[in-house]
This record gives C-alpha cells, sequence and structure tokens, in this order.
C-alpha cells in the first residue's frame, strides 16, 4: 500500500513537472503580452521533433542528450524570434482576441509543418543510457528519467524565480504591467525585450520538448495534451504567475495520478472534473495577480454591423438570386458539387453561429466544433436509433442541448477574465467531448456514427433520402434559420450585444447585466452550432470524431474571419470562398492545416475586416472619388443617415 | 436625507495606498463636488462609489442601503448614471444609436415597452424619448453622424446624453469639462444646474476648474494624496489654509 503510494506521488510529480515546462512558457508570455499563446503547445512538439532528429535511434550519454535539448530549445527560439517579428508584433495594439486567433493559426500551420516534414507515424525515443535502469530503493522501483524530468522542472523553476526576482525579466514585466507606454519612455526598450522574452519562451518550450521526448512517443498530437494542461495549470495557478503554474501543474499531476488509480477505464476525465470545480469556487486563482484583463479594445469595428443600406433593393435581388442559384443546384450539379455545396451552407451557419459571440458579443470560442459535434452525434444517434422520432423535434433537441452546454460553461467562465477563459475552456470543452465520445460505446468510440439515414417529415409527406431532397431541406432550413437571426441581431437583442461588445464597462454603467448578455449570447451561438451539427449529420451521413478536432474548431473561426467578423454575412460569404477554394484544391490532402492556418494568419495580418470589409473600403473609396466629382449632392461620409433608411 | 453615503473607505493597489479612511455624505439634490491635485484620488474615489472597483475596507450606501458589494450593473439600476474623465461612447454608434441603446437598457429594467423583440427599427416611444433628449442638449445636428468622428466637446455631451438616458437619482460626473472651450464649459456649467433644477437629480462631480467648481458646488470636498484634507460649503473651502497649501494658493487667486 505504502509503494503504491509512493509510486502515484512520484509518478503526479513527473507529469506535474512535464506539465510546468510547457505552463511556464505560457505563463510568462502572458505575463508580458497578456495573451495565451495557443500555439505553445505546437512549439513543444516542435522541439521534441527536433531532437528526435538530432538523437537520429542512437542511445546517448546524459551529457549529450541535454546539449541536444539545448539546441533544440535554441531552434524553437530562433522560430520565436520569427513569430514574434512576423505576428506578435504587429498585433500588439488591435483586440488582443485577433491575438488569440493569430496564435491559434499559427498552431495549426506547425501541426501541418510537422506532419509534412516528419509524417504523422508514432516515434519513440530511448532515455539516455544513465537513466535506462530503474532505481531500486527497497521494494520500490523509480524510473531515473522519471527522476530527471523531475529535476528538471525544478531547476527551470529556479531559475525562472531568478530571473523574475532578480533580473531585468522582472522589472520588464511590471513596467509593462503598469504601463507599457510609459516604460518606453523610461528607457527601457520595450520592443526589444519583448522580443527577447518571447523567445525565452519559446526557447522553454522548445528545450521541454527536448528534454521530455523519452517520456511518451512522439506524434503530431503530442502538443494538444500538454497545451490544454498547461492552460489549466496556469489558471489554477493564477495568471502570469510562475509558481502558481508550478503548483497548478503539480495538482495537475496529482488529479490524473489519483484518476488513473481509482478511474482506470475514465482516463483523463478527473482533470477536468477539477477545473470545473477548481473555477467555480475560486476562479481568480490560487496566486491571484495584478494582471487586469486585457483590454478589450472592440475598436476594431466599423459602424457597418449595423448595417449598410444604401444599395438595399440591390441586395436583396442579390441574395434572392443566389439562393435561386443554390436551390437549382441539384438539377444541373453532379453528387461531389453537391455535396460540397451542401457543406458549405452547413459551415456557413456553423461561421454565423461562431460570429454571434466573435463580432456581436467580443468573444471568441475556440472549441465551437463541440457544439457542432453534441449536435451531429445527437441526431446520429436519433436518427439511427430512434427513427420514429419527428425530425423537427431532433433539431429542437439540438439546440436546446447546445444551449445548455453553453449554459453550463458559460456560468464557469464568463464570470472573470471572461475573453480569456472563455478561450480555454471553449478549447478544454471540445476536449472533455472528444473524450466522452470516444469512452461511448454508443457513439461508435474512434470510429464514429456511420451510415446515418436520412430522415423523413412523416406529417408533410416528405421523403428526404434523396440527396436532392435533403439538400432542399437543408437550404430551407438554414435560409429560415438565417433571416430568424438576422432579424434577432438587428433589432434591440443586437443592439444590446453589440454595446457589451463596444464598451462593456460603459454598458455596465447602463444598468446592463454584462455577464447574463454574454451568457445568452454564448447560449444562442452554442444552440446555432449544435443546429447546425445536426443538419449536417444526415447529409454527410457519418460523423467521426474529426468534428471535433482542431482542425474542425478552426473552421468557423477561418470562414467569419475571411468573409468578415464585422458583417453579418461575412461568415456565410467566407464558407462559400472557402468551399470553393477547397474544391479547387481538394487533390491535394495532407495540406489542410497548414493552408487552413496560414490562410488564417494571412487574413488577421493583412485584412483583419475580412472580404466584405475589403469590398467595403473599395465601396466608400468609390464614393468619396464620386464625392469629390460632384461636390454639392454629398453629405460627409459619417453623416450618412444610419437609422431612418433602413 | 443622505442619497449617498461612503464610511471609511480604504483602497490599495498594490502597495500604493490610494484612498485612506475616506468619508462623505452627499444630501440628495445638492452639486457636491471632489477637487485635489492630480492623482489625488478622484477618479478611485468615483470608481469605488459606482462600483468599477471594489474597495479594500468601509462602506458605500446608495439611498440608506448597502451597495458595497454591488455590481455596477446593480448601482445603475438603483439610479446612479456615470461619465468618465476620459468620455467613453459606443464608438461604432451613430449619435442616435448610443441614446437609443441606453433607452433601452433602462426600458429593459424598469420593465416599460421597449419595442418588440425582433422590431429592427427601436420602437415609437423610444425614438421619441431619444430625439427629445439629443435636441435637448444640442446634438441634434449631428445626430446621424458615427460617435467615432464627434468632436471632443460633442462627445463629452453624448457621455452625458447617455448618463441621463437612465434617468438616474445621482449623476456622477468626472471632470465634466475638462479639455473644452471656455464657452462649452459655461454651456456644460448650465446644463449641470439645469439638469439639477428641474429632474431635481443630485449631482457628484470631480473638477480642475475652480471657477465652476465654486459656482456650482453647495459642498466640496478637497482630496489630497487620498485623504480628505477639508470638506465644507464653498465659503469654508474658500477661506481654509489648509485647502491653501494644497493648490499652493494658485487656483485659489483665479477664483
Ligand atoms: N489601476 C491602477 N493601478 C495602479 N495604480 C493606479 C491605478 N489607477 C490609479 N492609480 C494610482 O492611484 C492614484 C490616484 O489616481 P486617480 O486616477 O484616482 O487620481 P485623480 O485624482 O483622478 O487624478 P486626476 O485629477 O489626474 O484625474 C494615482 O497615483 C494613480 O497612479
Ligand atoms: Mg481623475
Amino acid at each position: 500500500m505504502a509503494t503504491q503510494l509512493i509510486f502515484a506521488i512520484f509518478n503526479a510529480l513527473s507529469m506535474g513537472m512535464a506539465i510546468f515546462m510547457v505552463a511556464a512558457g505560457i505563463t510568462l508570455i502572458f505575463g508580458l503580452l497578456k495573451i495565451l499563446n495557443m500555439a505553445q503547445g505546437a512549439f513543444f512538439m516542435i522541439g521534441a521533433y527536433i531532437a528526435f532528429s538530432l538523437i537520429d535511434h542512437q542511445q546517448l550519454s546524459l551529457l549529450a542528450f541535454i546539449g541536444v535539448a539545448l539546441l533544440a530549445g535554441l531552434g524553437v527560439a530562433v522560430l520565436g524570434l520569427l513569430t514574434d517579428r512576423l505576428i506578435l508584433s504587429r498585433l500588439r495594439h488591435v483586440d488582443y482576441h485577433y491575438m488569440l486567433i493569430a496564435t491559434f493559426a499559427l498552431m495549426m500551420v506547425c501541426q501541418g509543418a510537422v506532419k509534412l516534414i516528419w509524417g504523422v507515424n508514432f516515434f519513440s525515443v530511448m532515455p539516455p543510457l544513465v537513466l535506462d535502469q530503474p532505481l531500486q530503493i527497497g521494494t520500490l522501483f523509480l524510473s531515473r528519467y522519471s527522476l530527471f524530468v523531475i529535476a528538471a522542472g525544478l531547476v527551470i523553476y529556479v531559475i525562472l524565480e531568478v530571473a523574475i526576482h532578480r533580473l531585468w525579466l522582472g522589472k520588464l514585466m511590471q513596467s509593462l504591467a503598469s504601463n507599457p507606454w510609459m516604460s518606453g519612455l523610461l528607457g527601457i526598450n520595450v520592443s526589444l525585450g519583448l522580443t527577447f522574452s518571447v523567445m525565452f519562451a519559446f526557447f522553454l518550450a522548445g528545450l521541454a520538448g527536448g528534454l521530455m521526448l523519452p517520456l511518451q512517443s512522439l506524434s503530431p498530437q503530442l502538443g494538444d495534451a500538454y497545451l490544454l494542461y498547461g492552460f489549466f495549470a496556469i489558471i489554477i495557478g493564477g495568471l502570469g504567475n510562475v509558481r502558481g503554474a508550478l503548483l497548478g501543474s503539480i495538482l495537475l499531476g496529482l488529479v490524473n495520478s489519483l484518476n488513473t488509480i481509482l478511474l482506470p477505464e475514465w482516463p483523463g476525465i478527473a482533470i477536468y472534473v477539477v477545473l470545473a470545480v477548481f473555477l467555480f469556487f475560486r476562479p481568480e486563482g490560487l496566486f491571484p495577480s495584478l494582471a487586469s484583463q486585457p483590454q478589450s479594445a472592440g475598436e476594431q469595428g466599423s459602424s457597418a454591423m449595423v448595417g449598410n443600406k444604401a444599395h438595399r433593393p440591390a441586395w436583396m435581388v442579390a441574395g434572392a438570386l443566389v439562393v435561386v442559384l443554390a436551390a437549382s443546384l441539384p438539377l444541373w450539379a453532379n453528387g461531389g458539387l453537391l455535396y460540397v455545396a451542401g457543406s458549405a451552407i452547413v459551415y456557413g451557419l456553423f461561421a454565423l453561429s461562431w460570429n454571434i459571440l466573435f463580432g456581436y458579443t467580443g468573444l471568441a470560442s475556440f472549441g465551437h466544433s463541440a457544439f457542432f459535434a453534441i449536435g451531429a452525434y445527437f441526431t446520429g444517434v436519433l436518427l439511427r436509433d430512434w427513427p420514429q422520432v419527428p425530425f423537427l423535434l431532433v433539431l429542437l433537441g439540438c439546440a436546446v442541448f447546445g444551449a445548455v452546454v453553453a449554459c453550463l460553461v458559460g456560468a464557469l467562465a464568463l464570470r472573470r477574465l471572461a475573453g480569456i477563459f472563455l478561450a480555454v475552456l471553449t478549447i478544454a470543452l471540445a476536449e472533455v467531448t472528444r473524450l466522452l465520445i470516444s469512452y461511448s460505446d454508443f457513439l461508435g468510440r474512434e470510429d464514429g456514427l456511420v451510415g446515418i439515414p436520412r430522415p423523413k417529415l412523416a406529417w408533410l409527406g416528405f421523403d428526404l433520402d434523396s440527396s436532392a431532397a435533403y439538400y432542399w431541406f437543408l437550404l430551407a432550413a438554414v435560409v429560415l434559420l438565417v433571416a430568424v437571426l438576422w432579424w434577432v441581431l438587428h433589432g434591440r437583442f443586437g443592439r444590446l450585444l453589440l454595446i457589451t461588445r463596444q464598451d462593456p464597462e460603459r454598458a455596465a454603467f447602463l444598468g446592463v447585466n454584462v455577464t447574463r448578455v454574454r451568457t445568452a449570447s454564448f447560449m444562442l451561438s452554442g444552440a446555432v452550432a449544435a443546429v447546425a451539427g445536426g443538419l449536417y449529420a444526415p447529409w454527410a451521413r457519418i460523423v467521426t470524431l474529426e468534428q471535433v478536432s482542431f482542425l474542425a474548431s478552426t473552421q468557423p473561426v477561418l470562414n467569419a474571419m475571411l468573409g468578415g467578423v464585422h458583417s453579418f454575412w461575412g461568415p456565410m460569404v467566407g464558407a462559400v470562398i472557402f468551399a470553393v477554394l477547397e474544391y479547387g484544391t481538394r487533390t491535394f490532402v495532407g495540406l489542410s492545416e497548414i493552408m487552413v492556418g496560414a490562410l488564417l494568419l494571412l487574413i488577421i495580418l493583412a485584412a483583419p475586416n475580412g472580404v466584405v470589409g475589403l469590398w467595403r473600403a473599395w465601396a466608400s473609396r468609390a464614393r468619396t472619388y464620386r464625392a469629390t466629382q460632384r461636390p454639392r449632392e454629398t453629405e460627409p461620409e459619417s453623416g450618412e443617415p444610419l437609422r431612418e433608411s433602413r | 436625507m443622505d442619497i449617498l453615503r461612503v464610511e471609511e473607505v480604504d483602497k490599495n493597489y498594490g502597495a500604493l495606498e490610494v484612498l485612506k479612511q475616506v468619508s462623505l455624505s452627499v444630501p440628495a439634490g445638492c452639486i457636491f463636488a471632489i477637487i485635489g491635485p492630480n492623482g489625488a484620488g478622484k477618479t478611485t474615489l468615483f470608481k469605488v462609489m459606482t462600483g468599477e472597483s471594489p474597495c479594500n475596507a468601509g462602506n458605500v450606501f446608495f439611498q440608506g442601503e448597502n451597495v458595497t458589494r454591488a455590481p455596477a450593473h446593480w448601482r445603475a439600476r438603483a439610479g446612479m448614471g456615470r461619465t468618465f474623465q476620459v468620455a467613453r461612447v459606443f464608438n461604432d454608434f451613430s449619435v442616435l444609436e448610443n441614446v437609443v441603446a441606453a433607452i433601452e437598457a433602462r426600458r429593459r429594467y424598469q420593465h416599460q415597452p421597449a419595442g418588440r423583440f425582433w422590431a429592427v427599427e427601436p420602437a415609437r416611444e423610444v425614438l421619441a424619448e431619444a430625439h427629445q433628449l439629443i435636441a435637448d442638449i444640442g446634438l441634434a445636428t449631428v445626430i446621424s453622424h458615427a460617435a467615432r468622428f464627434l468632436s471632443h466637446g460633442d462627445r463629452k455631451r453624448l457621455e452625458f446624453v447617455i448618463a441621463l438616458a437612465l434617468k438616474p437619482r445621482v449623476l456622477m460626473l468626472d471632470e465634466p469639462t475638462a479639455g473644452m472651450s471656455p464657452a462649452d464649459r459655461l454651456g456644460i456649467a448650465d446644463l449641470i444646474l439645469r439638469i439639477r433644477d428641474q429632474m431635481g437629480v443630485t449631482v457628484v462631480m470631480t473638477e480642475h476648474d475652480m471657477d465652476i467648481v465654486f459656482r456650482l458646488a453647495d459642498r466640496i470636498m478637497v482630496l489630497s494624496y487620498g485623504e480628505t484634507v477639508a470638506c465644507g460649503g464653498v465659503a469654508d473651502i474658500k477661506g481654509n489654509p489648509a485647502v491653501q497649501e494644497v493648490y499652493l494658493g494658485k487656483e485659489m487667486n483665479h477664483a
């Protein structure tokens, strides 16, 4: 019994230290830039791959092994320099959500690149010779390599504490926390200091990747779990705080170790439960820091969300034409094209649901695929096993299911630091959904649900079995839903969301309960996403775990950003454009992650208002041009009546 | 009766003690001015009173109720309107939309008709109320301009209208005339008087312009380094040597 206990604690410590090595870099970047680096896990993984290539199947001496890990760290630090110069430094003065999305996109690019360079196979690496044999103490066998990991974690912790309390790093963090602009005046070279610190944080990620390479097998998914656990550790410990990150990591290690002993058939679940309970009772973390909510600029926008009425009738005709064109597709298009079109319609609705949250409320979800999957699996199971339930009722069930889940997550995430917590908790939601599905027999575990039948609308006498029939139903349902959302978002509920996005504090002083409004928006968003999933299941006739991957969660973000988040129609436009792009490049399999990620990065850096934003800028330039030709007939740009002429 | 009362409030930012045992009470219907040099803690006191940030010790009472732990939106609903030192309005909206949004917010929690949920247009009564308020304050000419492009003075005025749209019992104004031209300052001063006299709104304000303070205020509190230096009527403050010292006699000579 005692040996078992010691063994469990030992495992907890080694896992905790492993988490800490990733969490340290995340918390460092958060302390400096006030953003979560979603790509930290991916760079950890890249460090591991670099070390793997350097080791090249040999068994090294301890010193050589450490040297390899340091080299991996340096390699990743160089990537950090590139990242900072090319991406982060350009986004320092915009709403922090764009930075979050950019690092998320970067993570996709990294994963895609790793798959291209090293392939998708699993590799494993032996620990260095001296660490290979277990250490025997009495009847107890402890892995020397795990001891090494624990020691390495402690050394990194000590180095960080010294750097923060004795060296430049702490001063930089402090002056940045209080006032970045002032510290510029005080002669601290902020930009250089930031770049250097970001490189340091990346170095830590790469080093950790190298050091922990023999701890588990290497695959392109390696970074995902560490990223999540790293996030959880810094949330539990208190954001931007190294000691908190250490304690949080060890706590997670303990929880996971207990989980393997007490609940062996549900590995990895307890951590989520503990996180939820912890957030409920102590949302500020163990060591709350002074770091306040990052400035939500909300300044990105243009008054355009409120509507551009200059050409209303023309737009209505155009919209009607698009719907007619879409409706005529089954009559002339081939099966492949029809499938792409139907999926694009669903993804358009999905992207719109994401943008209810981002464009209208100013909050970003990075795990929206969870809602989509909830809807898709719910519908899939019901259609397959209980076909007698009316399909419209099933869709309603999806909406309720999505809203309830959103309400629960929102209750935890939307109380403090709403933006950051929601980002982490939505990722966690996607991950926990994936875990639960993969443990459930009736959801098909890893294989997914296959052979989902198409529904019948019994009381209307429609059989939607053929692709054309279901496609028409899909189109009608989405048009109807979008119309309803249009009304809701352009009325006073929309105005309520928009004022909370633009300035939540100002809105609170108008008597608006910001938390409630945000929760309502999240619930609406979750419900619509789940309905999109519900519509998708019988269309694709198969739903798999891929629907809950990071890639799937990026899809609505990309579509919305591509089309333009400051426009109601942007997400739909984006979904169509992306579908066309994807259809055109469908032969290049394996590029999808790089393509999705790179495209998203490009949009954020070059055209953050998307295609619709570009169009509007062009249209307004054209108007101004015409105005200068005929100066007397025009009013000032801002003088366009916004409300009356709707 | 005192409509707003602050009792021995402490507020720290880390090691920095910004407010030390500050107390004040504002009788209903008066204009109460808080003055003091830059960094005295005036804005911080406003934050504590309005619920923007919590205090470390002490209590805040609003209309007899202890609201120390009440969130900002709760106090706003109870009748506490405010403006910010740097005007905050909804930049993506036009002037009219700003005011409409504020009125709709109030009607929502007061359970007055605010128009149908799905109606794109604001309800007729909301629009009428908004036009009335905007005309009252003299923003009618820029009613459809985007708030982002307003001049500084108009922004301040717009923020004023937004706060008034709440029909507050107490209006908290943080430097309402900062950065305005002399003519505009007088306009705002008249407006504040009018609000108090016609609508019976109690006003709590901070201000650096002593002319305006002495013209408007019924009671004045002087804050320096987070401590109350003096508190009383205009005459008391003008003659108080401690206040002279805080201001180095500079602004006082103007007055
Ligand atoms: N969020 C904060 N974190 C740390 N210190 C702060 C914070 N806000 C204000 N302070 C400090 O508190 C003190 C009081 O600030 P406050 O803004 O209340 O002064 P004020 O009287 O309103 O000054 P002014 O007349 O310039 O507006 C200042 O020293 C300021 O630096
Ligand atoms: Mg101030």
